[in-house]
């Protein structure tokens, strides 16, 4: 209790917190099981009014879960199987379906991982938001939704009111989903992976407007993520999942509460410990060499580059004269927010797309690597298929004779010698794709990636799907098959800590455009440009 | 208490299966039957008794016989087999060729996709069984003419299915993976969204098997599809039905054939799409 004053004192918003004792939303031991599989062994919470509270874990550690339980989705099968849970003094588990939803929307809001998912896509946001307050029991008043959206920086001239979901970006669909709420004013927000789906600086706002939806009216929120540094940015308590088992929890601390003791700041269970350390910042450094030398040849040049796309009638310049230079056996980071054209620079360099004026040069043979690894393999197919397919592509592309059959022991070797590279084991070849967790299908793209003997290596924000652990594996794998089989790597993500991590130069983008490039370091510590700046002001970290 | 509780009523994956199979086997049983048709019939089903004109159901004739004194049994026997098989080929054909052309379509595109869809469009837009009707009409009565009737339109429905499919699976990330790994058109077609799609077009062709039975029994009634003698349920009741209240068996009969049969294969039908919505959401 101690602990939780001395955070109180040093963060004012949590003053809000009432001051007697009493509890918003408590869970004592809670048991749910799917049939035989119980997800989740005993979890206890105590939240009360104005605070945050964050569940942290990895995929599958029992994280929504407890969400599930608590909004009573019927079309799980899953089961709660002990403990108690009331909301406000009642005993939620032995509501009737109608009173738990009234409970809902009322007293309980839910801001999902997907805003554009939770609005009907072809429907415009006052229809919707009509429709939500009146069942609601409340009326659509557009000056108080103005004044909403005026606090989320949102445009107050009824734009985005009229338009449909699909209309605008990701963040801004968010920021209107927690407008909606702002109108609700639940006493409990549950916010499921809310800023996995945004880009730094949306996420940056979503947490920021969250934190002020909280200082204004006092709603407790339950925030779940893997995200630690939003965890630390946000969270006043957390409690840490490892497969259903809660391992640790307390005050968060940290360095956003002047380094006040807690789970993030003194972690005391080993799993919390190795959570914190596989998250990337910005004194980690897994480069295995010191310097890089830039007089080597060139592996891949862009020269004045443009690019064009035809978006329902309109053009959008999507490349505007970029120049760039990945020398052999260099890691090049390409660093923006979304739709500022990363992606579209690989396209040009793996010959996907042509662009309309410049010049693109690419030594030797590349290979791409996508974000979504459970995608970029056929889902009909085992990974031993897929991998037959890729090394007979590369015969025929070399112009060997290439072997049918499904079980042919010469290149079975050659996969056993990838295999170890990406360090996976055998038995792995013969499932489907979506019977790996998200870092194996990751690490088995770049063993198929590797199969095609490449120069250059293309990889699409390939740690974005994957949690913290899994990206650390796959970060440390690209780093050492560079150094062994000197390869060159073009990396592009939003994540600016992991790029500067183990990139040797960073190239930053913004709508199109090189605003900075250089060594990496550099650009993090002594950069002047205002876009980068911002970019780093945005990054949440743990420590 | 459970928050859970009110679950919808689903029947499981297991309980799914097993209906596939029981579906199957009857539909099996019926195929069989039809094959085995010729040994197992009590009389010849063409030949003529005039001593038993439009008999009712004796000890020679369990199921009576028609005007011409030809056993009813005999003959629904014996078309069993022209009405299932032909339903089948017809159904296997034109899911064939359709998928064929609408993935040609999605995958390439351009004129070549144009070109096949208003095509389609234009079968679209007659009614499919007056087409047939015309079709039959200008080609003459017979059972080839029919399917052919049938088929000019039928392809359509897997042409537009598999398009959608294909331009669908096309930006899929693995297909993107197959292209850069340097796999050639046809090779992707074949390997990755043939394999990819060939699930539900294969539920849509399965429910089809009725449908398409119920239109060749259909331009059979209306003297455009199998012409007598040759025995098909849809021209006995044509035959027959002149006679309805003298032998009502002969009419009966072969409608009886024909409800179970498109009844055993929609159901069948059914439980392969339910069955695979199942593994699909898994």
């Amino acid at each position: 209790m101690a602990k939780t004053k001395t955070i109180k004192a040093v963060r004012a918003v949590t003053a809000r917190t009432s001051p007697q004792k009493e509890s918003l939303l408590s869970m004592k031991d809670l048991r749910v099981s799917y049939g035989e599989f119980e997800a989740l062994h005993g979890y206890s919470l105590e939240l009360a009014p104005g605070e945050i509270h964050c569940i942290a874990g990895e995929s599958g550690s029992g994280k929504s879960t407890i969400l599930k339980a608590l909004l009573g989705l019927t079309s799980y099968s899953a089961e709660v199987t002990g403990g108690s849970m009331t909301f406000a003094g009642q005993d939620v588990l032995a509501m009737s379906d109608r009173e738990r939803r009234d409970l809902l929307g009322d007293e309980i809001g839910l801001i999902a991982q997907n805003p554009a998912a939770s609005f009907n896509p072809l429907r415009t946001f006052r229809v919707q938001f009509r429709e939500t307050l009146e069942s609601h029991g409340k009326k659509l008043d557009e000056h108080e939704v103005f004044h909403v959206f005026k606090t989320l920086g949102l445009p107050t001239d009824g734009r985005v009111l009229s338009s449909c979901p699909y209309e605008v970006s990701g963040g801004m669909c968010q920021r209107v989903a927690i407008a909606l709420l702002m109108l609700l004013k639940p006493r409990l927000l549950l916010c499921d992976e809310v800023t996995s789906a945004l880009d730094v600086t949306t996420q940056k706002q979503v947490a920021d407007e969250l934190l002020r939806l909280r200082d204004e009216t006092g709603m407790a929120i339950l925030l779940v993520t893997h995200n630690l540094g939003l965890a630390a940015y946000m969270a006043d308590t957390i409690s840490v999942l490892l497969d259903g088992d809660c391992v640790e929890s307390g005050p968060v601390g940290g360095h956003y509460r002047n380094g006040a003791p807690g789970v993030l700041s003194t972690p005391s269970h080993e799993y919390t410990k190795k959570l914190l350390h596989d998250v990337a910042d910005f004194e980690d450094d897994l480069r295995l060499r010191t310097a890089f030398a830039s007089d080597v040849p060139m592996a891949v040049q862009l020269s004045d580059v443009h690019k064009s796309y035809r978006v329902r009638g309109n053009e959008v310049q999507a490349l505007k004269c970029v120049d760039l230079n990945l020398y052999r056996g260099e890691v090049l980071g390409i660093v923006g927010e979304s739709g500022s054209g990363k992606t579209t620079i690989l396209r040009q360099v793996c010959g996907m797309e042509t662009p309309e004026l410049g010049d693109v040069r690419l030594e030797g043979k590349c290979q791409f690597i996508f974000q979504d690894a459970y995608a970029s393999f056929d889902p009909r197919m085992t990974i031993r298929q897929s991998l037959y397919e890729s090394i007979r592509n590369a015969a025929k592309r070399d112009g060997k004779p290439s072997r049918r059959g499904s079980s042919v022991p010469e290149y079975d070797e050659r996969i056993r010698t990838y295999l170890e590279q990406v360090g996976l084991s055998e038995e792995l070849l013969d499932r489907f794709p979506s019977r790996l967790s998200g870092g194996q299908c990751q690490r088995m793209a770049i063993a198929r990636a590797l199969v095609g003997d490449p120069e250059v290596l293309l990889c699409d924000e390939i740690t974005s799907a994957l949690d913290v652990t899994a990206q650390r594996e796959v970060v440390e794998l690209l780093v050492r098959l560079q150094k062994e089989l000197d390869l060159s790597i073009l990396f592009v993500s939003h994540d600016l800590a992991l790029v500067h991590s183990f990139c040797d130069r960073i190239l930053v983008l913004k709508s199109g455009e090189v605003v900075t490039c250089g060594e990496a370091g550099e650009v993090i510590r002594n950069t002047e440009e205002p876009y980068t700046k911002q970019l780093l002001d945005s990054v949440l970290t743990v420590r | 208490m459970n928050p859970f509780r009110k679950k919808e009523k689903q029947l499981t994956r297991e309980q799914l299966r097993r209906r596939v199979l029981v579906m199957l086997a009857l539909a099996g049983l019926l195929c069989v039957f039809a094959l085995a048709a010729p040994y197992l019939t009590p009389n010849d089903p063409n030949m003529p008794h005039s001593a038993y004109m439009n008999a009712s159901p004796c000890k020679e004739f369990p199921l009576g016989a028609d005007r011409y004194g030809r056993c009813v049994l005999s003959r629904v026997m014996i078309g069993a087999k022209t009405s299932i098989f032909s339903a089948v080929v017809l159904v296997f054909i034109s899911f064939a060729a359709g998928s064929l052309l609408g993935m040609l379509c999605g995958w390439y595109g351009g004129i070549l996709d144009t070109l096949i869809m208003r095509l389609a469009d234009i079968f679209l837009a007659f009614p499919q069984m007056v087409l047939a009707i015309a079709v039959a009409g200008v080609l003459g009565g017979s059972l080839l003419n029919a399917m052919i009737a049938l088929g000019i339109t039928g392809w359509t429905l897997y042409a537009r299915l598999a398009r959608t499919h294909t331009m669908a699976l096309k930006h899929e990330p693995f297909i993107l993976a197959a292209q850069m790994n340097g796999s050639s058109g046809p090779q992707i077609m074949l390997r990755h969204i043939l394999p990819n799609m060939i699930g539900p077009l294969t539920v849509n062709a399965a429910t089809q098997i009725g449908t398409n039975m119920i239109g060749i029994a259909g331009l059979s009634f209306l003297g455009l599809g199998v012409v007598p003698p040759k025995a098909e349920w849809g021209s006995m009741i044509n035959e027959a039905r002149a006679y309805l209240q003298l032998a009502p068996w002969s009419v009966f009969v072969p409608a009886a054939a024909v409800i179970v049969t498109v009844m055993v294969f929609n159901y069948l039908g059914d439980a392969v799409r339910d069955y695979y919505d199942v593994s699909e959401a898994k």
